[in-house]
């Protein structure tokens, strides 16, 4: 204690230590600033990614499905199927089909989807449509 | 000396604070940058993805209902009926198409693109075209000849014989062929004007070249291939289209406008 205590009464001052303190604290606090910054931006870009990532997977799979006459039955569990066929294992979707005379769609609403996607649709038969769908992971 | 002292630590500490508000303030507007570029991207593409399938759509309903088969390569071959029996089918197709893209979005077709059904090469600007489309005469007007000729082929259910091909006047950039039923053709090469007669002597096509523009008319039914032969190379991917004017949509919720022609081939 006795030492402690000549160690904080020193003849020269306080001013070495109290310096020191201060610019160990500035480093802290910088370092803090820096790394909390770049973990935030990071994690930013990847939310973004993945809303991007989400969007364009649900345009790829309803353009192919659509492009190799899957969505012509206008039957929903055909549509399931084809749609479970080729997206991937972690990833969920819902759609909703209007045709002009008949809806077809999927257990889960679309609208309960973050992003939503939509395109027309002009089966064999001639039936016109709008699919709206929605990709999201499990 | 104190003061000055506790001065500069008050500075250091306003500077340190300075710092983190500075840095805070670029992350965040980093994320709100960065979030808007995103949503830049989906509306964009939310519209690129409805411009597409509309076209996709139209070239459903034209694949299904016009009657005109299209094939391209370094020769372009159009094959149909003519007259075009098609055009009340492809008309009231295309109208309900309209309706039903405008019902649900700011999309429209330019129906009276259907009264022509006018197709151009691009890019070499070669119009394909119907005079009244249903009616009986067929067009083909390039804005340059850049291609080698035009080769017609025609298939009829008549029969043929050895007058049936009657060309006339010397050009190198027709070339016509008939065939008629029973295995029975003809044919006339390097033509300006050119008449199909049957085994009667009924004139069943009149084809001519008159300034580089192509007439093709029949009043009985034929089934005719219009072949433009061997496009000149012009360096980018020859597409078969519509008017200019055959597609608008107006996004205004996503400020998005386009007005263009639709991708046939």
């Amino acid at each position: 204690m006795e030492v402690v205590k000549l160690f904080w009464n020193l003849p020269c001052g306080n001013k070495g230590q109290v310096f020191s303190l201060d610019a160990v604290i500035a480093i802290f606090l910088v370092m803090i600033v820096l790394i909390s910054s770049f973990f935030m931006v990071n994690k930013e870009n990847e939310e973004n990614y993945e809303l991007l990532q989400q969007f364009n997977l649900g345009n790829d799979i309803f353009t192919v499905l659509d492009v190799n006459g899957k969505l012509n039955s206008l039957n929903r569990n055909s549509i399931k199927t084809s749609i479970e066929t080729i997206l991937p294992k972690n990833f969920d979707y819902s759609f909703r089909l209007e045709c002009e005379h008949k809806i077809v769609e999927s257990n889960r609403s679309v609208s309960s989807t973050l992003v939503k996607g939509e395109k027309i649709v002009v089966t064999n038969n001639l039936d016109l449509c709008i699919m709206r769908y929605g990709i999201w992971p499990k | 000396m104190a003061k000055i002292k506790g001065m500069l630590l008050t500075l250091g500490f306003f500077i340190a604070v300075i710092i983190f508000l500075g840095f805070a303030l670029i992350i965040s507007n980093s994320f709100k940058s960065s979030r808007e570029r995103v949503s830049d991207y989906i509306v964009f593409e939310k519209a690129r993805v409805l411009d597409e399938s509309t076209q996709e759509g139209f070239r459903n309903i034209f694949d299904k209902v016009s009657g005109i088969t299209i094939v391209k390569g370094s020769t372009i071959s159009f094959t149909e009926e003519l007259p075009n029996g098609n055009d009340i089918k492809f008309r009231n197709n295309l109208s309900r198409f309209n309706n039903f893209t405008n019902s649900s979005y700011n999309i429209n077709i330019n129906t009276s693109l259907s009264d022509d059904l006018a197709l151009w090469i691009r890019p070499h600007d070669i119009k394909y075209y119907h005079v009244d489309f249903g009616d009986d005469i067929i067009k083909v007007q390039p804005r340059t000849f850049n291609f080698n000729k035009y080769r017609v082929d025609i298939v009829t259910d008549k029969v043929l014989d050895g007058t049936s091909c009657s060309g006339g006047g010397g050009s190198s950039k027709l070339d016509v062929t008939a065939r008629g039923a029973s295995g029975t053709s003809c044919n006339s090469n390097t033509v300006q004007n050119f008449k199909l007669y049957d085994n009667t002597d009924v004139l069943l096509a009149y084809v001519n070249i008159g300034n580089d523009i192509l007439t093709i008319d029949s009043e009985t039914k034929i089934n005719v291939t219009t072949n433009i032969v061997s496009l000149n190379d012009l360096g980018k991917e020859v597409d078969i289209k519509t008017d200019d004017n055959a597609l608008t949509i107006n996004l205004s919720e996503y400020g998005f406008f386009k007005k263009s022609a639709i991708r046939v081939v």
